[in-house]
């Protein structure tokens, strides 16, 4: 039966090695331990790079932004509160200038108008503005760094005289007339606002009296010898006034100040005094009131609190986030694996700690702690719910796993309980507590905002602070200064964006599963 | 599939299940206590505009609240929040209105409408309203009331108000005089213990109020009584009665004598017996009686040798005396004096090496006379008839101007008595619960549980929702010709919206009818011509704990408070208007501790602040001296008059204030253990704070810095710290009164606008229970020499420089000096200066001199006094432009109503699509 | 059989917690320091008898001259503890409001059953819309995953969870309410609770929850999905002829729902407490702020009843997740050895 194929001939047919012929292909690679492996399978995943990537950036913000800012935490001013971010590259155009949209009636517009017309710093930008006939109202730009305009300010005389010779040496005016008591407006919420330097009538509201030409009259105070109401003033006077002659002919100066029991009392403008108080009395390096990001409605600089809240809220988060893991999985481990009695005994445990009211326990804490140790208070009552979220997430993985197949022959093959679960089940749990773990840092931050916004912790106390507490204090003000609470919750979603990310690129990178399948 | 889906859906049914079977329960449950189960009750809301679908002819004023009262009880309502309803269901004997000038036509034009322009700026009337006749009858009421002759010609203690007839409530019933004493009762019941039942004893003093409140045991009077330092002895012999105790003849009758050995006694400061003994004064104790023993006739009979007791021996004889005695005490502190007791008690007497006889009379008590049980009829109200009654007071309140027309006081103390309907409350009555004895009521909680008797009755409510209000058709107001052209709102609809932004876009969608302006939007409608500013009468400042002794003891090393010199150098370099514009953001400065609210002489609209006298006291207080020509002077400038200097003075005299801490210090360091200062550590000064939060740190802050700055350039420089404590928590008040905070600041007292001379009790009078420094500034024993004036007219005591105890003063200020001598306070001058009873200029001017004395204490630093705002919505317009201090700016009663319900809704959904935030900057 | 006895045994655990709880709940507000805030024109007096006749504290000595109170203790815990037992099983009556400003002298049981519902519904609404869609995005993303959709669904997802729910909540009012007043601002009042104009005026409060929860469930559904799909079983499937939805359905959705129901069931927990900012902000009358007030201003009787009920939900719900993985999945053998 040899004669089958007798066509073809011989040397067409080799002689096949017999190892020519084998089912594994070889192997070319380079042996690669778990981790790389994981680590090779996490860069496959776009999105997780991106999330390492947002992360690194949040972190790099934190850690670099308070020390290229002028600010501390503890700063605060009781005048430039809710001032709108302003960046120097967009000051002429209407986009991130610190001004608003405004529009308001005649007297709140005179009142900010005005204010440009006697010192220059104009309230209104560029003095710009437009009026709707039909709705009798004004619509303007407010910069909100000049709104303040001039405020009174007590000096004893020693200040008074510092400020006159800076005023002489920078040719900046700070002093501006005084208005006498008599004619300042007689309505009890206005008769300290200095910036009604103008005639104004009514007792339970203030109106502004305009000439005929529509200008406001100013009513400032007058000496007929110069320096005699305001101690010899002696530096710059407006528009280099150096007396005037008045309707009835007489020349006539105006005063500076206004003498006190405590020394005088001056008229000044906020931001120029701003900027002379940091660079000469405090010399704390803050050169101009500028808040990229605004300030809180009490007057904190929004980019610095916002970073070192963000370098706190990731100490405290990862160290949280650590020592529950720690707890939390060895509970859970030991809960999960043996099961039976242990695992009903330790399960009642977690049941009643997680039951106990944690607000009864931070108001006792607080209570018998005194004010001071906030972030202890803090750091136990994330301490004790936190744990119990990991050990019971550990706990279902060593049910899901305990009676694999695998880890039945790893226990026939005489493996120690300790082996078994260091080795075999923990591995396979490790995907969901990463991921869990990772989701750990943003949702405290979550939970820490809502705790601020209760008013059960306040970390403003002494110079820490926190994304949480940012947030909370912009609530109230959301509807009219919602920048309060943009940045704080601009920096949370990517935050959480990130970790989520990255968690799910941690998850597929550790899942065993998926170990060697994409090679 | 199909299985697979099952399981599932069968858990869902369990959820779904179990949520309703919850729901059922709860529908079911509230079914029966909702009361407003017909459909109808409440309000349905129209789906487009979302407003709610009423009558469009009607007229509804539509409010919001963040928090629901839970009671519009009067008996029992706690806070303010609590009478936003309560306001509504009741009326008042006399009300306020306003002075209508006849000359311009009197209140109605001739077509019924109010007369605005007749309207006399900042006057005032006060008409009978659920009254209609008010008499003086001290005179001729019962003996038993027991008013001296002088108090019966002085009047003002018993009053007869007469009761209009057609009085009814909301459901028809009618209402007499026996349903105002049955609710007295009810108000002062023991075991419902009624939180307002303290009005009828503090506020409108009702005779035997508190005694029939507290079910008064017997009151216990010391026997002994002091004409200035020396007692003044009873010439009598205790007479031993049939039960083997002691009783003495005393101003006419016999009174039965007790002792307690652990009540405090006036002889020993208020201390008793057992803890003077105890508090070291045992030295006197164990030393015999050192006189000459040795010559018979020298040693007085009533000696007697104290057994085992040698020189310096420190035997326990007094304490097993107290023991023994206490022992036998009666629950309330007392036991009845036998003779026994009676040489122990001459012993004790003795061992004081007081040589007179009858020493022993300062140790004991005499019973003054009030039983155990106290029933109703020694209360001091009664109706003589069915429509009158009868109200007794201990205190006079002079309600009747000459001629018999009605005083504002007469609307200001004594506009109403409380009113319960008398089947309702008896069926709102709750047993006590079991491990309690406090009888409770749900009275006016809810719906059905609700009478009205006022111009609206309540037709909804829902617990944490809303209420509604409407017109209460049985109400006698509307048929009277002075409530003509007013009440023009059918009903009010308020319901919860805790949160600021939701009720901004309540009100800026026209779906609420007012909103308080907050600092948010105070820039967008300071100006707009629907805001009104109204002033407050709150005035806040710095309490500075100043009790030396509780100060050395304390261990806070804070003993310089003591100094007045530091306290007042505190208050002079404080920048008033730098702290309110840091800390506070709607506030003004204030110095006074009357704020620019108050009003001396309420007649003609005096306001106390801006009197001479007024002005002068705050110079004084704020380092200005007065020349001998007259002049002003701070030390640097000198003021041609008081106005000149008043117009300069700003609370700060930064140079005066580091010489006075210099001297402060001298004084320190000089008597070093009297402060009990120790040099090596540092001043540490408590900063107590109710709470913890942004609030009361950036104020901790601010008065860090202040103490840097004071300190800076003086001895003090480094040594004095603030030390913030917020752990007392809502009791920080009492940390502060019992020293363990010293410093708290953004604290005061509002209320009391045209009686300020009552509002000094939070400052002056311990009874009151409100000073800040009621243990280190005994008011009773302070001496203050004063001339009242003789230029304001001629009274009991003008002209006259009288020295008295500063708490002496202010009880004659108010006229209740006598009530204050029935308790164990030395008042020896029983003036009546209270409102009414001299001329207003005379009180003024004892006003300013007791202001001055708190102030110069230093022991408050006055900072702030308050102002409010709000907006009200296009849909109504107030009465009147300026504040009136009686009528506000007209209130609900004369409120204009520019569109109805209807007119108001097609107007908002015309505007801007429903968008009024534009609308309502308009300012003209 | 198995199950049956362990129910039981859970059963009896869980009373025993129970009370253990309630006995640390009790002694833990006690022990708080009882506050008397002097107001004005109030006597301090009337306050510290009202305290001492409801049983809080004893031996109360007044000084009857100057009206001040000298000295008081309080009465031991647990014979507080007994009396309030003794109060709840003889009488069945849970207490009345003390403390908290809007409740005094109401009984506590009503005022809860009363103010239930609207807390109820909100969340049930918000659960009802939230799981399907949820679970439905889940799966997509899970079946679409590392594909734009999958990247996309994920940003939204991260983005409404992260959101602060106040934010969340206003800018839903602002533009739904305020602009567009397709619903009104505040929650209608009145016990109709089925009626249509109610549940319009629900509705934004829904969206507001229920958005959270969507953006959870998908999440979560997306993560335990794409893990399941990994298995070897679902290429067995496959293999054996199934149609790529059958697998889905069949193995993989059910095999990932061991960690996804309890949180649908710890969701449903939630819903009980309520969530306090949207109950504020809607104004809706649910329990919400109820338990924090009731800690905030001690008032003894509320939070007893309102720990009670939560405690109780909690630990039975906890059971019923216990006895549904043996449904789910028959291998785990909750407890087993």
């Amino acid at each position: 039966m040899e004669q089958i194929y007798p066509e073809i001939s011989k040397d067409k047919l080799e002689f096949a090695e017999k190892q020519d012929v084998s089912h594994d292909k070889s192997l070319k690679t380079k042996p690669r331990s778990a981790l790389r492996d994981a680590f090779s399978r996490f860069c496959k995943n776009k999105g997780s790079i991106a999330g390492a990537i947002i992360i690194i950036i949040l972190v790099l913000f934190a850690i670099i932004a308070p020390f290229c800012t002028q600010y501390t935490v503890a700063y605060q001013d009781s005048y430039f509160t809710t001032t709108l971010p302003k960046s120097h590259l967009f000051e002429n155009t209407s986009f991130w200038d610190g001004c608003e949209a405004k529009e308001s009636g005649r007297t709140s517009f005179l009142y900010y108008y005005a204010m440009g017309q006697e010192t220059g710093h104009n309230a209104v930008k560029n003095q710009e503005f437009t009026y709707n006939e039909e709705t009798t109202l004004y619509s303007y730009r407010l910069d909100s760094y000049q709104k303040n305009g001039m405020i009174y300010k007590n000096f004893s005389a020693e200040e008074y005289e510092a400020l006159q010779t800076y005023q002489t040496e920078s040719g900046k005016q700070v002093i501006y007339p005084m208005v006498p008591v008599k004619s300042r407006p007689q309505a009890q919420q206005d008769t300290n606002d200095a910036n009604y330097y103008f005639q104004t009538t009514g007792t339970s509201k203030t109106s502004i009296v305009l000439d005929e030409d529509g200008n406001v009259i100013p009513v400032y105070a007058s000496s007929t010898t110069k320096g005699e109401l305001d101690n010899g003033y002696h530096s710059l006077r407006i528009e280099g006034e150096d007396g005037f002659v008045n309707e009835d002919g007489e020349r006539v100066w105006y005063a500076y100040a206004r003498r006190t029991s405590s020394g005088v009392e001056c008229r000044i403008n906020y931001y120029e005094y701003y900027i002379y108080y940091h660079t000469q009395i405090l010399q704390d390096g803050i050169t101009e009131p500028y808040f990229p990001f605004g300030t809180t409605g009490s007057g904190q600089d929004i980019l610095t609190c916002l970073a070192s809240g963000a370098r706190f809220s990731f100490i405290f988060a990862i160290a949280v986030a650590v020592v529950n893991l720690v707890v939390g999985a060895i509970y859970g481990a030991i809960e999960g694996y043996y099961g039976g009695k242990t695992d009903l005994v330790m399960e009642r445990i977690s049941d009643i700690l997680s039951a106990v009211p944690t607000m009864i326990i931070i108001t006792l804490l607080k209570l018998h702690m005194g004010g001071s140790s906030q972030i202890l208070v803090l750091f136990i009552a994330f301490f004790l719910t936190g744990w119990i979220g990991m050990a019971s997430s550990t706990r279902m993985q060593f049910y899901r796993y305990k009676n694999q197949e695998y880890v039945l022959a790893a226990r026939t093959l005489g493996a120690k309980d300790r082996r078994v679960i260091w080795k075999h089940i923990f591995p396979n749990a490790i995907g969901t507590l990463i991921t869990g773990c990772a989701l750990i840092i943003p949702s405290m931050i979550y939970s820490e905002t809502s705790l601020s916004y209760l008013g059960i912790i306040n970390l403003s106390s002494g110079n820490i602070t926190s994304v949480g507490t940012l947030i909370a204090a912009g609530q109230s003000a959301l509807a009219t200064a919602p920048f309060i609470t943009m940045f704080p919750s601009v920096f949370l979603i990517l935050l959480m964006l990130s970790f989520n990310l990255f968690g799910n690129g941690l998850r597929d990178a550790f899942n065993p599963t998926l170990r060697g399948t994409e090679g | 599939m199909a299985k697979y889906w099952k399981r599932i859906a069968v858990f869902f049914g369990t959820a779904v299940l179990s949520a309703s079977l919850v729901l059922g329960a709860a529908c079911g449950g509230e079914g029966d206590n909702g009361g407003n189960t017909d459909d109808g009750g409440n309000p349905a809301v129209d789906g487009k505009t979302g407003f709610v679908v009423g009558d469009p002819e009607a007229v509804t004023y539509r409010t919001y609240t963040t928090v629901l009262p839970s009671n519009w009880n009067e008996l029992t309502y706690e806070d303010n929040n609590d009478t936003q309803i309560l306001n509504y269901l009741v009326s008042s004997f006399f009300e306020y209105d306003y002075e209508f000038d006849e000359a311009k036509g009197g209140k109605y034009k001739a077509d019924g409408s109010i007369n605005a322009d007749a309207i006399v700026p900042g006057g005032f009337s006060v008409k009978y309203s659920a009254a209609t006749k008010l008499e003086d009858v001290t005179s001729s009421v019962d003996a038993k009331w027991g008013y001296t002759d002088e108090q019966k010609a002085a009047g003002g203690y018993a009053w007869k108000i007469t009761l209009r007839e057609d009085l009814k409530w909301d459901d028809g019933t009618p209402i007499d005089a026996s349903d105002f004493v049955y609710t007295m009762q009810e108000q002062l019941n023991p075991k419902f213990l009624n939180m307002r039942a303290n009005t009828y004893y503090n506020n409108t003093p009702i005779k035997n109020a508190r005694a029939y409140l507290y079910q008064q045991g017997p009151i216990y009077n010391d026997l002994v009584t002091f004409e200035g330092e020396d007692p003044v002895h009873v010439d009598a012999e205790p007479t031993v009665k049939e039960d083997g105790t002691l009783s003495i003849q005393y101003n006419g009758e016999a009174v039965d004598l007790y002792a307690s050995f652990t009540t405090g006694i006036s002889v020993f400061f208020g201390e008793s017996m057992a803890t003077y003994y105890r508090a070291g004064y045992s030295a006197y104790f164990r030393k015999p009686y050192t006189g000459d023993t040795s010559d018979p006739d020298a040693l007085p009979d009533y000696v007697v040798e104290v057994p085992g007791q040698e020189e310096g021996d420190p035997s326990t004889y007094y304490e097993d005396l107290y023991a023994k005695w206490a022992a036998q005490e009666s629950e309330r502190g007392y036991v009845a004096v036998t003779s026994e007791l009676l040489d122990d008690l001459k012993v004790i007497a003795q061992s004081f090496g007081d040589p007179n006889p009858t020493a022993w009379q300062e140790l004991v008590f005499y019973f003054a006379g009030l039983s155990d049980s106290f029933d109703w009829d020694n209360v001091g109200m009664y109706s003589p008839s069915k429509y009158e009654i009868v109200v007794c007071l201990e205190s006079p309140i002079m309600c009747l101007k000459e001629g018999d027309s009605l005083s504002y006081l007469a609307a200001y103390n004594f506009a109403s008595l409380p009113l319960v309907k008398k089947d309702l409350y008896e069926s709102c009555k709750q047993e006590p619960q079991t491990g309690s004895t406090l009888w409770t009521t749900n009275y006016n909680s809810s719906l059905a549980t609700t009478a009205s008797w006022g111009p609206y009755k309540l037709t909804q409510f829902q617990s944490g929702k809303s209420y509604t209000l409407e017109k209460n058709t049985n109400w006698y107001g509307y048929a009277l010709d002075d409530n003509k052209g007013q009440y023009n709102i059918d009903a009010v609809y308020c319901e919860v919206i805790a949160d600021v932004n939701t009720q901004w876009m309540s009100f800026l969608g026209g779906y609420i009818d007012d909103i308080g302006l907050d600092v948010a939007h105070k820039d967008d409608y300071r100006n707009s011509k629907y805001t009104s500013f109204a002033p407050g009468t709150g005035t806040f400042g710095i309490q500075l704990f100043s009790g030396l002794d509780t100060l050395k003891s304390n261990g806070h090393n804070a003993g310089v408070l003591a100094i007045q010199d530091f306290r007042k150098a505190i208050s002079l370099y404080l920048d008033r208007d730098e702290y309110n514009q840091t800390c506070f953001t709607s506030h003004r400065s204030c110095y006074g501790i009357m704020g620019p609210s108050y009003y001396y002489d309420v007649e003609n609209g005096g306001v106390y602040r801006d009197t001479k006298q007024a002005k002068e006291t705050l110079l004084s207080v704020y380092g200005f001296s007065k020349n001998a020509d007259g002049k002003w002077t701070d030390g640097t400038n000198v003021y041609t008059d008081y106005e000149e200097a008043y117009e300069a003075m700003n609370g700060m005299n930064r140079t005066l204030a580091k010489e006075l801490l210099e001297q402060a210090y001298t004084e320190l360091t000089s008597k070093a253990d009297y402060y009990g200062y120790d040099a090596s550590k540092k001043i540490s000064i408590t900063y107590g704070a109710s709470a913890d939060n942004e609030n009361t740190r950036r104020s901790y802050d601010y008065f860090v810095r202040f103490f840097n700055d004071l300190t800076s350039g003086t001895s003090f420089e480094g040594k004095v710290e603030l030390v913030f404590d917020a752990s007392a928590g809502s009791g920080w008040a009492d940390a502060f009164k019992d020293g363990e905070v010293e410093f708290a600041a953004g604290t005061g007292f509002s209320g009391g606008a045209f009686d300020p001379e009552g509002f000094l009790q939070c400052y002056v009078d311990p009874e009151a229970g409100l000073m800040y420094s009621e243990n280190f500034w005994d008011t009773d024993a302070e001496d203050f020499t004063f001339t009242m004036p003789t230029e304001y007219g001629e009274f009991d005591g003008a002209g006259q420089e009288l020295t008295m105890s500063v708490l002496n003063w202010y009880c004659c200020l108010n006229g209740v000096a006598s009530t204050y001598q029935a308790g164990e306070y030395n008042i020896t001058y029983t003036y009546n200066w209270g409102a009414g009873a001299i001329p207003e200029g005379a009180r003024m001017e004892l006003l300013a001199a007791l202001e001055k004395l708190v102030l110069e204490k230093y022991y408050t630093v006055i900072t702030t006094s308050e102002y409010s705002a709000t907006l009200l919505g296009a849909k109504f317009t107030q009465f009147s432009e300026d504040y009136n201090i009686f009528m506000g700016f007209g209130g609900f009663r004369y409120m204009i109503v520019n569109y109805k319900d209807g007119a108001w809704q097609d107007f908002v959904g015309a505007t801007n699509g429903g968008n009024l935030t534009d609308f309502y900057k308009a300012e003209n | 059989m198995y199950m049956f006895k362990y129910v039981l045994k859970r059963i009896g655990l869980m009373i025993m917690t129970f009370a253990i709880i309630m006995v640390m709940c009790f002694v833990l507000i006690k022990m708080l320091p009882i506050v008397v805030p002097a107001q004005v024109g109030m006597d301090a007096r009337i306050q510290y008898m009202q305290l001492e006749a409801r049983g809080y504290i004893c031996n109360l000595v007044m000084d009857e001259k100057t009206n001040q109170v000298i000295s008081f203790d309080y009465v031991p815990v647990m014979k507080q503890f007994w009396t309030y037992l003794v109060r709840i099983f003889k009488d069945g009556d849970f207490g009345i409001g003390v403390t908290l400003a809007q409740y005094r002298n109401q009984p506590v049981w009503d005022i809860f059953l009363e103010k239930l519902p609207p807390t109820i519904l909100i969340n049930v609404y918000s659960t009802i819309i939230g799981v399907p869609i949820g679970l439905g995005l889940g799966i997509f993303a899970a079946l679409k995953k590392n594909k734009w959709q999958d990247q996309i669904i994920n940003v939204v997802v991260i983005l409404l969870i992260s959101l602060p729910s106040m934010v969340l909540g206003l800018v839903i009012q602002y533009v739904f309410c305020f602009q567009l007043k397709w619903f009104p601002l505040t929650m209608q009042s009145g016990y109709n609770y089925f009626s249509w104009e109610m549940f319009r005026s629900m509705l934004p409060a829904v969206f507001s929850l229920c958005l959270g929860s969507i953006a959870g469930y998908t999440r979560f559904t997306r993560a335990e999905l794409s893990e399941v799909l990994t298995g070897e079983y679902m290429l067995l499937a496959r293999t054996k002829g199934l149609t790529r939805g059958q697998a889905t359905i069949r193995h993989a959705l059910r095999n990932s729902m061991v960690p996804i129901f309890p949180s649908i069931l710890s969701e449903f927990i939630a819903v009980l407490s309520g969530s306090l900012i949207i109950e504020a902000m809607f104004s809706i009358p649910g329990v919400g702020g109820l338990y924090l007030d009731s800690i905030v201003y001690q008032d003894y009787d509320f939070f007893m009843l309102l720990s009670g009920f939560y405690t109780l939900v909690g630990l039975a719900a906890g059971i019923v997740v216990d006895i549904s993985y043996g449904f789910i999945d028959p291998r785990i053998r909750m407890g087993a050895k």
